[in-house]
C-alpha cells in the first residue's frame, strides 16, 4: 500500500496540469464567446458545383 | 374609424415582416421590400442560400442605405482610426453590429470571404456582438466592407467612442479563481475520505493527506478568497461592517485551526470546509456579475453623430472628422444625415427632426441664416451650412458636461446585505466572547476549541449566497423578457424608488402606430388613390403616416406634377384633377376649432374635402399599466412636444400625476432633480432629449425600438413593445426582496442550530462538512426556484 504515496504525488501533478491548461485556456479567450463555437460547427464545406443535399 | 381592408398575411421570405399586396415575389418567395430581395439576390448569387436553412426568415430589413454614406472612410487617416492591426498586407478591424442576432447572421458574416475576395477571413464574436475582419489592403479597402455589410442588412456601428475590450480580463480572472477553487475543493474531498468512512486513523496516510490538503488550501488562501479579504479591511477602513468581515474571519478560524491541528497532529482539519466555502461565495459572485456584453449602457454624444461629415470649400467636398471642423467651416449634410456642431444655415431653408433631441415629432422648418442645433437630423434636401461651434461646445454636449451630471451616481448604494452584516459581525464576535466565558469556567482548555468552532459555523457562506442569487436570477428573468438591466446593484435601487418620471414621445407613445382618421365626406377610392400617390413623394412624417394608411390603393401610373411646399403641404395635378394636402392655411380653411394632433386638410379640385388628423397611438395597455404601479409610485410626465394630448394624458395617469410640455432637455433635467429633494427617482425616456434626466434620476430606463439602436446613457434599457410590461416587472423587484429576507431567514436558522452545537462544543469537521453545503444549496435552490415561480406570472408578450 505504499505505493499509493507515490501515486498520489502523481495523480496531483497530471491533476495540476490539467488546471494549468484550464487557466491557459481561459487566458487565450477561448470562453470569451460560448455561442458561436456551437453554431459554427455545423457548417458544411460546399463545393462550387452543387450537388449536396439539403435538408 | 376606417376599416382598412385586411392584407394577408404572408411573411417576407428574408425577414419575416408582412407582405403587403402589391408585394415583390421571385420563384414563389415572397418579399416586403426591394431590400430584402436584392439581399436574397445577392446570397443567391454567391451561393449561399443556406442562410435561409439555418433559421426561419433570419434577414434583418435594410435601413436607410444610400451609397456616399461611408464615403469618408476612403480618407486614410480615419480608417486607419478604426483599425486594429495595420501592415502592408494585412488589415485588421472590428466591427460592432447591432443586428447580429441568430444563427444565420453567424453563418453569413463568417463567410464574408465569398462576396469579396479581399477579406481573407472573419470571425464573430456573438456575444459582444462583434465582428473581426483581416482583409488585404491591396485588393480591397474598408470602405468596400462597410458598404457590402450594409448591403446584406448588417451595418456596423462606427462612432468616435470606441471601446476596446478591457471588460474581458476582468471575467477571464473571476473565472480562474473559480476553477482554482474548484479544483483545490474537489481533491481536498477526495483526500478526506478516509476521514468521513471513519477509517483507521493512525495509518501513515492520515499526516501525508492532511499535509497534501494543506499544501492545497494554500492557493484558495492566498488568491481565490482574496478579493474578501480586501473588501472586508476596505470597508473596516471607512468604518463600515460589510459582510466580507465575517467572511474573512470565518476563513482565518477555519485555516489557523486546522493548521493547528495538523501540525499538532490532534485531528484532520477543516480544510473541505474551507475550501467549499471559497468555492460556493465564488459561484455566488460570477452569478451575480453577469452582464449584457451586446448592449451599450453607456453611450454619449459621441456615440450619436456621426464620425465625419462632408466639408465643402472653394474647389471640393471632402470627407473630414467631426473633430476637426472649425468655426466658419461649410458643411454639406444630406437627407438623413445628422447635423455635428451647431451651424448657420446658408442654403434657402431646411426641415430638421430633432425629434431624438428635442422631442418635438414634427419637423421645424428653418430659414436662411437662422441657427441649426447639433443632433436634429435633415429631411428632404441636402443643405449647406457655416458652422458656429465647435462639436464639442453645441449646446447638446454642453449638455452632456453639465455639473450635475459630474457626479458619477454611487456605484453601490447601502445594499441590503450590509445592514444585515452591521448586527451580525458584532453579533456573532459577542456569542464567542460569551461562548468563551462561559467555557474557561466549566474546562478551559476548550477555549480555544470552542472558540474556533463558533467563528467557523457562523461564517456566513448562506447569507452571503441569498442576495446574489435571488438578484441574477431576477436579472436573468427581466433579461428573458427584453429588460436589461446594467447589473444587480440596480435592483437594489429599485426597491426604494417611489416616482416615475415618463417621456411622451417614443416612450408611452409608439413610433410605428399612428392613428390616422378621416374626417369630412368620404373620399371615394379614386381620390384616395390620387391622395396616396401624392403623399407617397413627400419625407415628411405626416405625409408618410398618411401614405401608409392608404397603403391598400395603389398608386396610379400616369405622372402627376408634384410640388412640395414644405412646412405648408402638398399640390398634384393627376389626370386633370388639381390635388392638395397640406395645413389649414395652405388649402383655405377659415375658422377651423381646435384639433386633437396634426391634421392635414384635403382640397380636391378646389372644394375642401375634410382632414386627416394623426393622433399619437398610445402604446396598448398601457392604462393597465398605469393602473398597476399608482398604488405604489407618483407619476410625472415630461415633454418636450406641445400640450395638445392633455385630455387624453388625464384619462391615463391618475389624479395626482404632473404634466409639463415643452421641456426642454435642461428644463428635463431640472425637473428631475427637484423632484429628486423629497423622492427617489426613476426616468424613462428614449432620446437624447431626455439624457440629462436619465443621467440624474437615480435609475434611469431607456427605451429602444429595436436593441440596435441609439440609446443615450442609462441603467437600463427595455424594448418598447415590452414597456408596458413595467408594472409585472416593478413587482417582481420588490417581490426579490422578499425573497432574500427569506433567505436571510433560512440562513440564520441553520446558523443557530450550528451555532448552539459549536457552543456546546460538539462540532466536528464532518458535522461542518455537512452543514455548510447544506445550508448554501438551501439558501440557493430556494432563491432561485422562487424568483423562476414568482417569474411565470408576468404576462408574456401582449401585441
Amino acid at each position: 500500500m505504499k505505493i499509493l504515496v507515490l501515486l498520489i504525488i502523481i495523480s496531483l501533478i497530471v491533476a495540476i496540469i490539467f488546471l494549468w491548461l484550464f487557466v491557459w485556456s481561459v487566458k487565450s479567450g477561448q470562453y470569451d464567446d460560448t455561442d458561436s463555437p456551437a453554431v459554427r460547427i455545423l457548417y458544411e464545406d460546399k463545393t462550387k458545383s452543387n450537388q449536396s443535399s439539403k435538408k | 374609424m376606417d376599416t382598412i381592408p385586411a392584407s394577408t398575411q404572408i411573411a417576407c421570405y428574408h425577414c419575416g415582416d408582412d407582405v403587403q399586396i402589391d408585394g415583390i415575389s421571385i420563384d414563389e418567395k415572397s418579399f416586403c421590400c426591394h431590400g430584402c430581395k436584392t439581399v436574397f439576390e445577392l446570397l443567391d448569387k454567391n451561393d449561399l442560400c443556406d442562410y435561409y436553412s439555418l433559421e426561419d426568415n433570419p434577414g434583418n430589413q435594410l435601413s436607410h442605405f444610400f451609397s456616399e454614406k461611408y464615403n469618408y472612410l476612403d480618407t486614410e487617416e480615419i480608417a486607419d482610426l478604426l483599425l486594429d492591426f495595420k501592415s502592408e498586407k494585412f488589415h485588421k478591424v472590428t466591427f460592432r453590429i447591432p443586428t447580429i442576432h441568430c444563427s444565420s447572421c453567424i453563418w453569413l458574416l463568417e463567410n464574408l470571404t465569398r462576396f469579396d475576395e479581399g477579406i481573407i477571413n472573419s470571425q464573430i464574436n456573438f456575444s459582444k456582438k462583434r465582428l473581426s475582419v483581416n482583409f488585404e489592403p491591396k485588393v480591397t479597402n474598408l470602405k468596400n466592407i462597410v458598404d457590402l455589410l450594409c448591403k446584406l442588412g448588417y451595418e456596423p456601428e462606427i462612432s468616435l467612442n470606441q471601446n476596446k475590450e478591457d471588460t474581458r480580463n476582468h471575467s477571464s480572472i473571476n473565472l480562474i479563481k473559480l476553477g482554482i477553487a474548484g479544483f483545490v475543493f474537489g481533491n481536498i474531498m477526495l483526500l478526506s475520505f478516509p476521514e468521513y468512512l471513519g477509517i483507521d486513523p493512525e495509518s501513515i496516510f492520515t499526516d501525508y493527506f492532511a499535509y497534501i490538503n494543506l499544501a492545497l488550501s494554500l492557493p484558495i488562501l492566498f488568491y481565490c478568497a482574496s478579493e474578501f479579504y480586501l473588501s472586508a479591511f476596505g470597508a473596516l477602513s471607512k468604518k463600515v461592517l460589510n459582510i466580507d468581515l465575517p467572511i474573512t474571519i470565518g476563513i482565518a478560524a477555519l485555516f489557523l485551526r486546522s493548521t493547528f491541528e495538523i501540525l499538532t497532529e490532534s485531528g484532520p482539519g477543516y480544510l473541505d470546509s474551507l475550501a467549499g466555502l471559497v468555492f460556493f461565495l465564488l459561484i455566488g459572485r460570477w452569478f451575480q456579475s453577469k452582464t449584457y456584453e451586446g448592449l451599450s449602457f453607456d453611450r454619449n454624444f459621441k456615440s450619436y453623430f456621426p464620425l465625419a461629415v462632408t466639408r465643402v470649400s472653394d474647389t471640393q467636398r471632402e470627407s473630414v472628422l467631426v473633430e476637426k471642423l472649425v468655426v466658419n467651416d461649410v458643411i454639406f449634410v444630406r437627407n438623413e444625415e445628422i447635423l455635428p456642431c451647431d451651424s448657420i444655415l446658408m442654403s434657402n431653408e431646411a426641415q430638421v427632426d430633432y425629434s431624438f433631441v428635442t422631442g418635438e415629432s414634427l419637423p421645424v422648418k428653418v430659414l436662411k441664416d437662422e441657427i441649426l442645433y447639433a443632433g436634429g437630423r435633415i429631411k428632404g434636401q441636402a443643405i449647406q451650412a457655416s458652422v458656429t461651434k465647435a462639436v464639442s461646445k453645441s449646446y447638446l454636449t454642453q449638455l452632456w458636461n453639465n455639473p450635475a451630471l459630474e457626479k458619477t451616481k454611487e456605484q453601490d448604494g447601502e445594499k441590503l446585505i450590509d445592514r444585515i452584516s452591521q448586527y451580525f459581525t458584532p453579533l456573532v464576535l459577542g456569542i464567542a466572547l460569551l461562548a468563551g466565558i462561559y467555557w474557561t469556567y466549566v474546562d478551559s482548555s476548550q477555549i480555544v476549541f470552542v472558540l474556533s468552532s463558533v467563528l467557523i459555523i457562523a461564517c456566513p457562506c448562506a447569507l452571503a449566497l441569498a442576495t446574489p442569487f435571488t438578484l441574477g436570477s431576477v436579472l436573468n428573468l427581466l433579461g428573458g423578457h427584453q429588460f436589461y438591466l446594467k447589473n444587480t446593484a440596480i435592483i437594489e435601487k429599485l426597491w426604494k424608488v417611489d416616482h416615475l418620471i415618463f417621456d411622451k414621445t417614443g416612450t408611452i407613445t409608439s413610433k410605428s402606430n399612428n392613428v390616422v382618421i378621416f374626417q369630412g365626406n368620404p373620399l371615394s377610392d379614386r381620390e384616395n388613390q390620387w391622395l396616396s400617390s401624392l403623399t407617397q413623394n413627400s419625407t415628411h412624417p405626416l405625409s408618410q403616416h398618411i401614405h401608409d394608411h392608404l397603403i391598400d390603393y395603389t398608386t396610379v401610373e400616369t405622372s402627376i406634377k408634384f410640388k412640395e411646399q414644405s412646412g405648408a403641404g402638398l399640390i398634384g395635378t393627376i389626370n386633370g384633377h388639381e390635388v392638395k394636402i397640406g395645413s389649414a392655411s395652405f388649402i383655405g380653411v377659415t375658422n377651423q376649432e381646435e384639433k386633437n394632433g396634426s391634421v392635414a386638410f384635403v382640397s380636391i379640385d378646389g372644394e375642401i374635402k375634410g382632414y386627416f388628423s394623426v393622433q399619437n397611438h398610445y402604446r396598448k395597455g398601457l392604462k393597465e399599466m398605469i393602473n398597476g404601479l399608482k398604488n405604489n409610485y407618483n407619476f410625472t410626465l415630461l415633454s418636450g412636444d406641445n400640450d395638445s394630448e392633455l385630455q387624453n394624458l388625464t384619462r391615463i395617469f391618475p389624479q395626482n400625476a404632473n404634466f409639463h410640455f415643452k421641456q426642454s432637455p435642461e428644463q428635463k433635467l431640472n425637473h428631475v432633480k427637484s423632484i429628486q429633494e423629497n423622492d427617489t427617482v426613476v426616468m424613462i425616456g428614449d432620446g437624447l432629449n431626455d439624457a440629462g434626466a436619465l443621467g440624474a434620476s437615480d435609475v434611469g430606463i431607456s427605451v429602444a425600438e429595436n436593441i440596435s439602436s441609439f440609446t443615450p446613457a442609462s441603467e437600463a434599457i427595455i424594448l418598447g413593445k415590452q414597456l408596458v410590461n413595467l408594472s409585472d416587472f416593478f413587482r417582481l423587484i420588490r417581490q426579490s426582496k422578499k425573497i432574500i429576507i427569506i433567505g436571510f431567514t433560512l440562513s440564520f436558522l441553520y446558523n443557530i442550530v450550528g451555532i448552539s452545537f459549536a457552543v456546546a462544543g460538539y462540532i466536528t469537521p464532518i458535522f461542518a462538512a455537512i452543514l455548510m453545503p447544506l445550508s448554501s444549496i438551501t439558501v440557493v435552490a430556494f432563491s432561485t426556484l422562487s424568483i423562476q415561480f414568482l417569474g411565470r406570472k408576468i404576462r408574456t408578450n401582449r401585441l
